[in-house]
């Protein structure tokens, strides 16, 4: 459509600017548009940030422009917080500047209905014959973090090679702030709302072009150009993973997608063959997207390919977890004759515990008591070419039972093994704690092993079953398309 | 939205690459006799007049007839029935040879508001109505890609000589679904295309029954064919 304005440079300065104009920055500090302008002079962003005001000479300190035409200097991004009666006067500001990029947070457009229609319609005609693009309205904002840029309090900037770009402003902060907290760095974060000029086919194809998005996660509820989005889809497909949820999959779903961006969901069935056909692997919601973005940061690290070798104590839940991998897809490592026989080496007294193979079960004494033999075992079992990944399940129950309900010191001692076994095998390896939280409470040792194992190098840390085979399966995904 | 008669979408199918049943389109009995005399059969005959809405209720269907003397009672049985129907075209009536195969199939286009043109193929009766066993994909699909949805179908097996059974030429019904794939995209008037059943055979797969859904008002296709532009270009005569 504007193949000019939808060029990938535009939106490198949103990503990257090096001078933003706020337009619509409120004095009162109470108020949303003060809060992110005041987020912008605090953060690590290292240009500066004008502020445009017509009824305030300075604010926060920063002298304040009536418009952004009586803005001096180069402006390449422009953040829109006015209301939406004054959007189109600042978005005409903008198209007169040539500014690349506005960024409309601005909402009560189409998502609203009629009246709000009409509003974006306008928009639209402003940006006609200009060489700005917008995103927005109804944007939430964005996260960079090589320019240092949020929309949540308490984000770190650490770059990282995901990129996640939503419908939903709020799966925005939820991702940021989840995915932060699971080790997982971003490289960039963006709310499109209701895409009245850029739209999906112009983000897929940025991601495509830009070199610091390593992986691309989407939440997408409608777009305009379905046939030109499959074609980008394809196109990213091909050099990047992509994953992507579809909001809106019911007729429940699909009536709220028109409330929240004005936009109609489409058929689920004909989404989901698309999806498939372009190669993007689909997600349900952000659980199933965290963890298959914590699988690929886990491959990233420690690339190898094979099934879970799975090691711990107790019969049943080897043999739940060895069901739900098969299940899943996800077929336990066969082990080779001489990795067999090696563990049969180590444990004398194999054929009494009735055999040793994979998965790996012995009695909680025999297999948590001796930080060296539990090394031994996994270094041993690791090595045989068919494992692509560890899963050690450990019952803090059968721990507390064994070694004492106050004995800290041991679960130290475990974690500290786990973090040895996992630095020297350098395959990916996923801890099962069980039974950390027993109804409401998290038990003393829960608290501890969750803390250490936390923290262990490399060591990916689940409580359900359910997401530890989710993270298995995605991992295995990542092992087989990813080079 | 209107169904395309019979014989212009069979006609516009095969010059896309979709093969049928030997076929006639007959208005007298003699017709039908000529046809029925020259070929094994059996025969299925059945009203084409667009008008007769439950062909099979109407009695306006017969299977199985074998040579010309039952081609020709058929052929009446339908006309008199077809007039009692109430058809304004009572004698138009479609002949063709009954073929067997491996397995049915359902292969079919739709238009959708996101993303155009989707071509579905799976497997007929049953698996399409009850089990809703169905592959979809943008249109159009290479070959290759016609396979892997076949492959993608719980009921793959079936096509692939499951339980001793012959094994369903899976060349030919990939060729006919990447071809009506293209129709998707060189046919834009074309909303709706329905090939149920399609025949797999060991070798070949034939489209037995073909519906076309095209945008209205109705056009009298002998002077307009409702069809313009690039669907001619596919070589289809649509004025016969």
């Amino acid at each position: 459509m504007h193949q000019r304005r939808s060029d990938s440079r535009h939106l490198d300065h949103a990503f990257n600017p090096r001078r933003i104009a706020v337009v619509g920055v409120s004095s009162d500090r109470a108020k949303w548009s003060n809060i992110l302008f005041r987020r912008l002079l605090a953060g690590p962003f290292p240009g500066e940030v004008v502020p445009v005001n017509p009824a305030r000479d300075r604010i926060e300190g920063r002298p304040c422009h009536a418009s952004l035409r009586e803005v001096p200097g180069q402006i390449d991004y422009a953040k829109i917080l006015v209301p939406r009666t004054m959007t189109e006067g600042a978005l005409r500001d903008c198209a007169a500047r040539g500014i690349p990029v506005a960024h409309v947070l601005s909402s009560g457009f189409g998502e609203v209905g009629t009246e709000g229609q009409a509003y974006e319609a306008r928009l639209r005609a402003v940006l006609a014959d200009s060489n700005t693009a917008m995103i927005g309205p109804n944007s939430l904002g964005l996260y960079s973090a090589r320019a240092g840029l949020d929309f949540s309090e308490g984000c770190h900037f650490t770059p990282g090679p995901i990129t996640f770009i939503s419908q939903s402003g709020a799966l925005c902060t939820d991702i940021l702030a989840q995915g932060q907290a699971r080790g997982l760095a971003f490289s960039k974060i963006l709310s499109v709302g209701n895409c009245t000029d850029l739209d999906w086919p112009d983000y897929v194809r940025y991601c495509r072009t830009d070199p610091d998005t390593g992986i691309a996660a989407f939440y997408v509820e409608g777009v305009r150009d379905g046939q030109a989005l499959f074609r980008e889809l394809q196109a990213l497909a091909a050099e990047k993973p992509v994953l992507m949820i579809k909001g809106g999959r019911t007729e429940r779903g699909a009536r709220g997608v028109m409330s929240h961006t004005g936009r109609l969901a489409g058929q689920y069935a004909v989404w989901k063959a698309m999806m498939a056909q372009a190669g993007v692997m689909e997600m349900r919601d952000l659980d199933d997207l965290l963890a298959a973005l914590v699988a690929f940061d886990a491959h990233l690290r420690r690339p190898a390919r094979g099934g879970p070798m799975v090691i711990g104590c107790g019969g049943g839940i080897s043999v739940l977890i060895s069901d739900a991998l098969e299940e899943a897809g996800v077929p336990i490592a066969p082990l080779g004759d001489e990795t067999v026989s090696a563990l049969h080496r180590l444990v004398p007294d194999a054929g009494e515990l009735g055999g040793i193979d994979n998965p790996v079960e012995m009695p909680v004494d025999r297999i948590f008591g001796d930080p060296d033999r539990l090394g031994t075992l996994v270094r041993v079992a690791a090595s045989d070419t068919t494992v692509g990944a560890i899963l050690v399940h450990l019952n803090l129950i059968a721990v507390s039972n064994q070694f004492g309900a106050d004995n800290l010191d041991h679960v130290d001692v475990i974690a500290a093994a786990l973090n040895d076994i996992s630095r020297e095998t350098g395959k990916p390896l996923a801890v099962f704690l069980r039974n950390a939280t027993i109804g409401a409470e998290t038990t003393a040792l829960g608290r501890r092993a969750t803390a250490r194992l936390s923290a262990a190098e490399g060591v990916v840390l689940f409580h359900e079953q359910s997401s530890v085979v989710e993270f298995l399966s995605r991992l295995r995904q990542f092992q087989e398309n990813v080079r | 939205m209107i169904a395309l008669p019979t014989p212009e979408a069979r006609t516009l199918l095969a010059s896309a690459g979709v093969s049928f049943p030997g076929w006639t389109f007959v208005t007298t009995a003699a017709e039908a006799r000529a046809f029925a005399g020259g070929r094994d059969g059996p025969f299925a005959l059945k009203t084409a007049a667009g008008d007769v809405v439950h062909k099979s209720d109407a009695g306006c269907v017969v299977l199985n007839a074998r040579g010309a003397d039952e081609a020709e009672r058929a052929y009446e049985k339908i006309a008199s029935n077809a007039a009692r129907a109430g058809s304004i075209t009572p004698g138009q009536v479609l002949v063709e040879e009954m073929v067997a195969g491996v397995v049915e199939l359902a292969v079919g286009l739709k238009r959708d508001s996101t993303f155009g043109p989707v071509v579905m193929a799976g497997l007929g009766g049953v698996w399409v109505e009850v089990m809703r066993d169905v592959a979809l994909r943008l249109c159009p699909v290479t070959e290759t890609e016609a396979r892997d949805m076949l492959r993608g179908l719980q009921g793959f097996a079936l096509l692939d000589g499951a339980r001793g059974t012959p094994r369903a030429d899976l060349r030919a019904i990939s060729r006919l679904v990447a071809a009506v794939s293209r129709l998707g995209i060189s046919c834009p008037e074309i909303l709706e295309l329905d090939l149920n059943p399609v025949i797999a055979q060991t070798h070949g797969a034939i489209a037995v029954d073909a519906r076309i859904f095209i945008e209205g008002p109705h056009h009298d296709h002998r002077t307009d064919p409702a069809l313009p532009g690039d669907c001619r270009h596919a070589g289809a005569d649509l004025r016969r």
